[in-house]
């Protein structure tokens, strides 16, 4: 039995190196004509077309703003910014943004592989991309609601921050995050079929239980601390009203401590991802 | 010794069937005891291609042709064994399974040529001999999902064969797409080998796999049975389809001890880089060596013999000699055969005439005759008579397989009916040549030949 299970897996490490090797610049383009792609296709057909994601995002930040700032009136002080309904609605949507494009991208990259499976058993195709299309894709559409909510702070505030630079910076952390996530649920999907659902209900939980729509200022102190340091979204949110609302990075603690799980996440999910993979062609 | 393209080395696949999904992923996650079915694909395979070689592959539906391919495609993993393959492979499993049927033919012609390892500048340069070669015109610009399925498999092809694999391989796909297209695949595989690509090609085809390939394997349940010249495997081949169920076992052992046999393996004879057949040009003169022996295979014997209930007369024995009285079943093209069998009376009969047809694989009547015994002194015979009826012909045919029938009519208790009749009594085959061009049923011994018009000379253009 041991030298059997020794044999087969010696037989995959080989056979890896016997694959078409895919050098990592064509793997590059090759990933630059799937996102592409993937956002095509996302509106085709559709009149208003790209638009569209920054539709979604409007509609959630007007409702969300209804929701807390005039029906449950949550009130919360930031420097330089008066305080006024509009005020809320930049700050919620600046906390909205790296969420939205977490969830999009996770959601879709759960369900990336067993949607493709011509491309898993018809044709040699470096796999590990898969789940990195969605999780792109999304990421550039939530970056028109970002555009956008610069354009807005800047009109209301008559000044953009000089902190817009650090921006790549945290993006480097959230994409992680959200790839190494989407790499372990498409992985786990192609055997259970029940992982995205179970990933929309998780995402319900975790969107209250992170600081989006409500200021981290009310939840109690000493729980504080722990939300931070379990949840990389919680600082992400918090890092990008640093950076495109108040102009002053209050949060390198969180920033770097987010950075540190989110790189674990990603080289978790990432390996669970590959231990997988063989079996793709298989099962699918 | 010449370089290896492709080299497996006790490579085996096994699937394992599980009840649940889930349970492969406990065990790919969780160690323990394994709750699969075990499905060995293929075992202990061995085989290696050397750069420049078609290697032919054939067997029967279920016998792991498709996943060897695979295997050597990459698009699945070997269970163990060892796999090797050097240069880019461009894999024709399932023609345009890279295609999204939501975009262009041209999008999709990128996307594809990108898998294929290929930058987009190098797409660019060859597009436009790639929409040549599918030569689908506008459509090209038009989402896949409203082409035909012959558009479709015309540019899949196009595409997968235009970024010069040093490693080609197709499983049956050129088995769809009209003639013509057809012919234009197989001139482009022509230019792959000429160009020293080696290729892999599965097909049931036998005339396809002796014309293009230098060598072949014969694979049966998971196991390479045989690997030799294509001709040698393709009659293993046909003898195992035909073998019935109980004689299988026997077959299979005596194909293995073949292959044991042989002290030429696989890779010597393909040392010499013989040039495929299909760029030589064709000569039957001096072929003398590239004809197949004439021999009778027990095993080739009608499934189903149709006999009409005996009304005076039985018929016995139905077989083909040769000129010399030799038993066969297997003949060459060309040659003169004798189809005798013979006729016991058990009653008494007159104006007796005995006949013969022969037909397709469909049941198409090619041609028969009838032996008319009136001019002769047996117009009449007593029972307990017998006869032996001989037809001599020549067996123009093309290669494939042909069936015989036999019958005996005349008056018997007063009326004219027939006194014995089978349909399907014997069988034989026609053996492919590999330098053969003829095509179609009736081999009409056509002879071409070419010659060039002088210059000035009005064409006119049909």
């Amino acid at each position: 039995m041991r030298t059997i299970r020794g044999a087969v897996r010696k037989a995959g490490r080989v056979n890896r190196l016997a694959l078409m090797e895919f050098k990592w610049w064509l793997k590059l383009d090759l990933l630059k004509t799937l996102v592409r792609r993937e956002l095509e296709a996302r509106y085709k057909g559709s009149v208003l077309g790209n638009l569209w994601p920054l539709i979604n995002q409007i509609s959630q930040l007007l409702i969300y703003t209804y929701v807390f700032s005039i029906v449950l009136k949550v009130k919360l002080s930031l420097q330089g910014l008066p305080e006024n309904n509009l005020t809320f609605g930049m700050w919620l949507f600046a906390g909205l943004v790296p969420w939205m494009a977490f969830t999009g991208g996770l959601l879709q990259a759960s369900s990336s592989v067993v949607a493709q499976p011509n491309l898993v058993k018809k044709v040699v195709f470096p796999l590990v991309l898969l789940p990195l299309v969605p999780v792109l894709a999304a990421f550039i559409e939530s970056s028109m609601g970002l555009m956008a909510l610069v354009v807005l702070v800047a009109l209301t505030a008559h000044t953009a921050h000089s902190t817009l630079w650090l921006l790549p910076l945290v993006w480097v952390p959230q994409l992680l995050l959200t790839a190494g996530l989407g790499y372990l649920g498409a992985g786990l999907t192609v055997f259970l079929r029940d992982i995205p659902q179970t990933v929309g209900v998780i995402i319900n939980f975790w969107f209250y239980l992170t600081p989006i729509c409500y200021p981290a200022a009310v939840i109690p102190e000493n729980w504080r601390a722990a939300v931070f340091w379990l949840n990389p979204m919680a600082a992400f949110a918090e890092i990008y009203r640093d950076l495109v609302l108040v102009g002053q990075v209050k949060h390198w603690g969180e920033w770097g401590t987010a950075s540190v799980i989110s790189l674990i996440v990603f080289g978790a999910g990432l390996w669970s991802y590959r231990r997988l993979r063989p079996a793709f062609a298989d099962v699918l | 010794m010449p370089e290896v393209a492709i080299s497996l080395k006790n490579v085996s696949k096994c699937f394992k069937r599980y009840r649940h999904p889930a349970d492969r992923l406990k065990e790919i996650l969780l160690p323990g005891k394994s709750r699969a079915e075990e499905f060995w694909a293929l075992r202990d395979i061995n085989l290696e291609v050397p750069k420049g070689q078609t290697l032919g592959i054939v067997g029967r539906n279920g016998s792991g042709k498709s996943t060897l391919l695979q295997i050597v495609a990459g698009t699945l993993g070997a269970t163990a064994g060892e796999v090797k393959v050097s240069g880019r492979i461009s894999a024709l499993l399932e023609l345009g399974s890279g295609f999204n049927p939501e975009f262009t033919g041209r999008q999709n012609v990128f996307f594809n040529g990108q898998l294929l390892g290929l930058k987009p500048s190098e797409i660019e340069e060859r597009f436009d001999e790639i929409a040549a070669f599918a030569d689908i015109g506008d459509f090209i610009e038009q989402p896949v999902k409203t082409y035909s399925s012959g558009m479709f498999v015309r540019l899949a092809f196009a595409v997968a064969t235009s970024v010069e694999p040093d490693i080609l391989i197709v499983d049956e796909a050129l088995s769809v797409g009209d003639e013509a297209f057809q012919r234009k695949c197989f001139a482009r595989i022509q230019t792959i080998q000429d160009r020293g690509g080696t290729i892999l090609f599965v097909s049931h085809a036998a005339s396809t796999v002796i014309e293009l390939c230098n060598a072949a394997v014969l694979m049966d349940r998971g196991e390479l049975l045989l690997s030799h010249k294509p001709k040698v495997v393709i009659d293993k081949y046909h003898k195992l389809i035909y073998a019935p169920s109980d004689k299988e076992k026997v077959l299979r052992e005596e194909i293995r001890s073949l292959e044991r046999a042989s002290v030429t393996p696989l890779k010597s004879h393909l040392a010499g880089r013989e040039k495929s057949p299909l760029s030589v040009v064709s000569s039957r003169v001096g072929a003398e060596d590239k004809w197949l022996r004439e021999f009778y295979d027990p095993d080739l014997v009608p499934a189903n013999t149709i006999s009409y209930v005996p009304r005076g007369a039985r018929i016995l024995n139905p077989q083909i000699t040769t000129q010399d009285g030799k038993i066969v079943n297997h003949l060459n093209s060309r040659n003169t055969y004798i189809y005798t069998y013979t006729v016991a009376f058990y009653k008494p009969a007159s104006k007796i005439r005995f006949g013969m047809l022969v037909k397709t694989l469909s049941g198409f009547e090619l041609g028969g005759a009838s032996a008319s015994a009136s001019s002769q002194s047996i117009s009449y015979v007593e029972a307990d008579t017998t006869l032996v009826v001989k037809f001599q012909f020549k067996c123009l045919l093309n290669p494939g397989v042909y069936f015989l029938n036999a019958g005996v009519s005349g008056i018997v208790d007063g009326n004219f009916t027939y006194l014995a009749r089978c349909i399907d009594v014997a069988m034989f085959r026609v053996q492919p040549q590999s330098n053969s061009q003829a095509s179609g049923i009736v081999d009409l011994m056509i002879e071409p030949s070419l010659s060039v018009m002088e210059k000035g000379k009005k064409v006119e253009f049909v």
